[in-house]
């Protein structure tokens, strides 16, 4: 099984949160934070969305106890999907 | 008229009871009147229908909250956003909406839950709908 990247998840979080008209995919770094004054200022309820997209996705659950650490970036998504794949 | 744990009273409340409960999924029956001194609708407007999904669930989670994990906590669900809304049907006064909602996913003070308004056996509508615990007016 290929391994998810995470320009793909990149991906993923834009279309999920219709971020496409406001932000380039390069615009989005790859390790920056998503939530957060000095992130993407994601929210709680972008966060449901998200771990929501992602499980129908990739079917892998992200658990609300571990969510801030594994929505830190993209790049910690993509690890954490690997790893429960 | 029952009450629910919501602030929606008459003539914007769009539950009229509670039909039955089975872990995360509820039933709610809404009796639109055939005559109204406040409301003088032909049919049940589809915005109403996802107002009265969207008072389902915040009731429903209030309910769940208070019978499974009840910690004394007046604490309730505040609507935070509708989405993948579809409508196919308009129930006229003297129907009765049967509103079904079902919790999909917790995290963190977000709840989604997937909603249904059946009449007469037809899908009348359908939403996802985002509640956010805490109580209307306050700080979760």
């Amino acid at each position: 099984m290929s391994q998810v990247t995470a320009e793909q998840v990149r991906e993923l979080v834009m279309e999920t949160l219709n971020l496409h008209e406001e932000y380039e995919p390069e615009e989005i770094e790859l390790d920056g934070s998503l939530f957060g004054d000095d992130g993407l200022g994601l929210d709680s309820l972008d966060a449901l969305q998200l771990a929501v997209a992602v499980e129908e996705q990739w079917s892998v659950t992200i658990d609300e106890s571990i969510g801030e650490t594994v929505f830190r970036s993209l790049k910690t998504i993509a690890d954490h999907v690997n790893a429960n794949r | 008229m029952a009450t629910f744990p919501i602030p929606h009273r008459e003539p914007f409340l769009f539950l009229s009871r509670l039909e039955a409960r089975d872990g995360d999924e509820a039933i709610f029956a809404y009796d639109m009147p055939r005559h109204s001194d406040s409301f003088s609708l032909k049919m049940f407007p589809s915005l109403l229908m996802v107002e009265a999904m969207a008072q389902a669930a915040a009731a429903f989670h209030g309910v769940r909250l208070a019978e499974d994990e009840g910690d004394g906590k007046e604490e309730t669900g505040v609507l935070a956003s509708v989405d993948k809304v579809r409508t196919s049907g308009r129930p006229r006064p003297g129907d009765t909406l049967t509103i079904k909602v079902k919790r999909r996913k917790q995290f963190g003070p977000m709840v989604l839950l997937d909603g249904e308004v059946w009449v007469s056996h037809r899908l009348a509508a359908s939403a996802e709908i985002y509640v956010r615990r805490g109580a209307p007016g306050g700080a979760a």
